[in-house]
């Protein structure tokens, strides 16, 4: 079901309309059917998959919780601090066996079906170095729409319950519609099943109040989606994919559109999944923070897929940098370098290992693993270079609170971020680097005049609707970031707004013909 | 409390620890901070504080960290 289409609404409205029909008692009913049919109208197939990781996380919280309960019982029943030291250990170690499994389950099919044949690939590419042949798979095996969202749920979920963060659910109706929750299972946000389950079970009334809050917000979300992201779509996808026609300039500004093409596509789902969510009283977790207005690469994370970014931190970096080995490390670099680098070393280990992933999860391709290796550079260095770097702030007398410095930071993440991008965007290695190559290599001045007005594949009307959309996104994030965006919305008189809504209603009408609809969301596709 | 007061300011300077009371609500915090004050808060108080310990309501303030280093030394 396309999310920007008539067939979308119908269903959104028909939800919401049952979902206040029904008694309180069994609304979560009405999601759970909600959840299923929007997800077999992609494939019902698939569906198998979601009700087996559901299934195997949800039997194996109630055994890790009865295991925990079951140790402490027989803690009560024993004296010696000895006896309790041992039982206490053999009760870690099995529920900690317990957690892995589950989470081995839960990844492996994920594994093979997204990364099957890139493992295959490049064993067979590294035996071929030793004159060993193995045959390479043919085809890649199509990954269920949102595994990549709804493993990592079940197995957030898993790990808060060995880790005691709340109990398991003993309803698997109720934790399957958590699980396959339709607003969050295509693209996120990353939600806890402690904050997103009690939202959705708990009681809530109809509010005229949330209903034109949410309308205005899916309004909002399908204007970027349509207006600005599936409009520049064509133009970075023709660019890119004859970069040999253009010089440094167009393929800069191609990767520079995609950076607000991207932030278009993933935060206007996400506007339109949070505004559908609140008319039913739910709140979704914000997954962005105006990103482009980070001054540094490490801010625009705590500001882009906040979700994910909370995911890696939780379940990756805290168990990796407090792991023994992590602690050991940290011994040991304290001992030769030093106790700031000694202390840093076990987070910075966790932090490789944070991008790894993060690269990965991206996408099975080396272009992927380098964009996140990049990204953990340039992280590492600002820590580790901090004292060097507040050195020639102070030599060259930058006045770090000055706003003409904040501008320069703002500006130089976006560059980098957008730099960065020359990998994530391309399909393999080599075409990120001929990019790039051929981009350094061909400056073509003339191509100045291009950049505002005149494409080569894009007519002028779409190219205006394109520039007024990316200066609206910018603004409306300026005065978010400063606080004023509230007031604004607030003190802007009703028919004004009204105005407003009717003008983006009416250019996604006029956008929607030549946007690129059929693209669907950039971040399904992970 | 003086000493952790101590150890938490000399991993983050610009932080009043005596007043703050949503270091992690308010994000003032970030993760580097928090592995870096745990390690430590371990060393010194001869504890062993685990991921499973870092909870929002144990690192809001610097009383809950001291709070759970009295209940973790028993």
């Amino acid at each position: 079901m396309n999310l920007v289409s008539l067939s979308c609404l119908c269903f959104a409205t028909i939800t919401v309309l049952l979902y206040f029909v029904m008694p309180q008692k069994i609304r979560w009913l009405v999601l759970l059917a909600a959840n299923v049919f929007f997800y077999i109208t992609y494939g019902p197939a698939y569906i198998v998959f979601l009700i087996l990781c559901a299934a195997i996380s949800w039997i194996f919280a109630i055994i890790l919780e009865k295991n925990i309960s079951a140790s402490a019982q027989k803690l009560k029943g024993v004296e010696t601090k000895e006896e309790k030291d041992l039982l206490r250990k053999q009760g870690i170690k099995q529920k900690k066996l317990l957690c892995a499994v589950a989470v081995i389950l839960l990844l492996a099919p994920w594994i093979v079906i997204k990364y099957g044949r890139f493992i295959m690939e490049n064993v067979s590419a590294f035996l071929s170095t030793f004159s060993i042949s193995m045959e390479r798979p043919e085809r890649t095996l199509i990954l269920p729409l949102g595994m990549s969202f709804y493993v990592f749920h079940a197995i957030g979920y898993v790990v808060d319950v060995y880790r005691g963060k709340y109990p398991a659910e003993k309803n698997f109706f109720k934790y399957f519609t958590f699980v396959s929750f339709f607003p969050h299972i295509t693209e996120g946000p990353f939600s806890r099943y402690n904050e997103l389950g009690k939202e959705i079970f708990e009681e809530h009334h109809f509010s005229y109040d949330r209903l034109s809050e949410g309308c205005a917000r899916i309004l909002w979300g399908a204007y970027k989606k349509v207006a600005i992201a599936d409009i520049l779509a064509g133009y970075i996808n023709t660019t890119l994919g004859n970069y040999e026609d253009y010089g440094f300039i167009l393929i800069c500004f191609a990767v520079v559109l995609y950076s607000f093409r991207i932030y278009a596509d993933f935060s206007g789902y996400m506007d339109m999944m949070c505004g559908f969510c609140h008319i039913l009283g739910i709140e979704l977790s914000e997954n962005f923070k105006q990103p482009f207005m980070a001054k540094t690469v490490d801010e625009y994370w705590r500001r882009w897929h906040i979700t994910l970014g909370k995911w890696f931190r939780d379940y990756v970096f805290y168990p990796v940098s407090m792991s023994k080995t992590g602690t050991k490390l940290s011994k040991w670099a304290r001992g030769k370098w030093g106790a700031k680098t000694g202390k840093l070393i076990a987070g910075h280990l966790a932090l490789f290992f944070v991008w790894t992933a993060t690269g990965l999860w991206h996408g099975a391709n080396w272009t992927f693993l380098v964009w996140g290796y990049l990204n953990f550079i340039v992280i590492l260095s600002t820590t580790q270079l901090e004292e060097t770097y507040k050195g020639i702030k102070a030599k060259l007398h930058i006045n770090s609170d000055s706003f003409i410095w904040k501008a320069f930071c703002v500006f130089r993440t976006f560059i980098l971020i957008s730099i960065f991008r020359f990998f994530s965007l391309s399909s393999n290695m080599g075409t990120a680097l001929a990019t790039i190559g051929h981009a350094f290599s061909n400056f073509r001045i003339k191509e100045v005049n291009h950049v505002l007005f005149f494409f080569k594949n894009i007519s002028g009307e779409y190219v205006l609707l394109r520039d007024v959309g990316i200066i609206v996104l910018i603004i409306v994030d300026v005065l978010c970031e400063s606080g004023k965006w509230e007031t604004v919305k607030k003190k802007c008189p009703a028919p004004i707004r009204a105005m407003l809504y009717a003008a983006m209603l009416l250019i996604l009408i006029i956008a929607a013909p030549g946007s690129d609809v059929s693209e669907g969301f950039m971040y399904a596709d992970f | 409390m003086e000493e952790l007061l101590r150890i938490m300011s000399g991993i983050r300077d610009d932080i009043d620890f005596t007043k703050e009371k949503k270091l992690i609500d308010d994000e003032l915090l970030d993760s580097f901070d928090i592995i870096s004050i745990v390690s430590e808060v371990n060393e010194h108080f001869g504890i062993e504080i685990n991921v499973d310990d870092l909870l929002p309501e144990n690192f809001n303030s610097a009383e809950a960290l001291y709070e759970l280093i009295k209940k973790m030394q028993g």
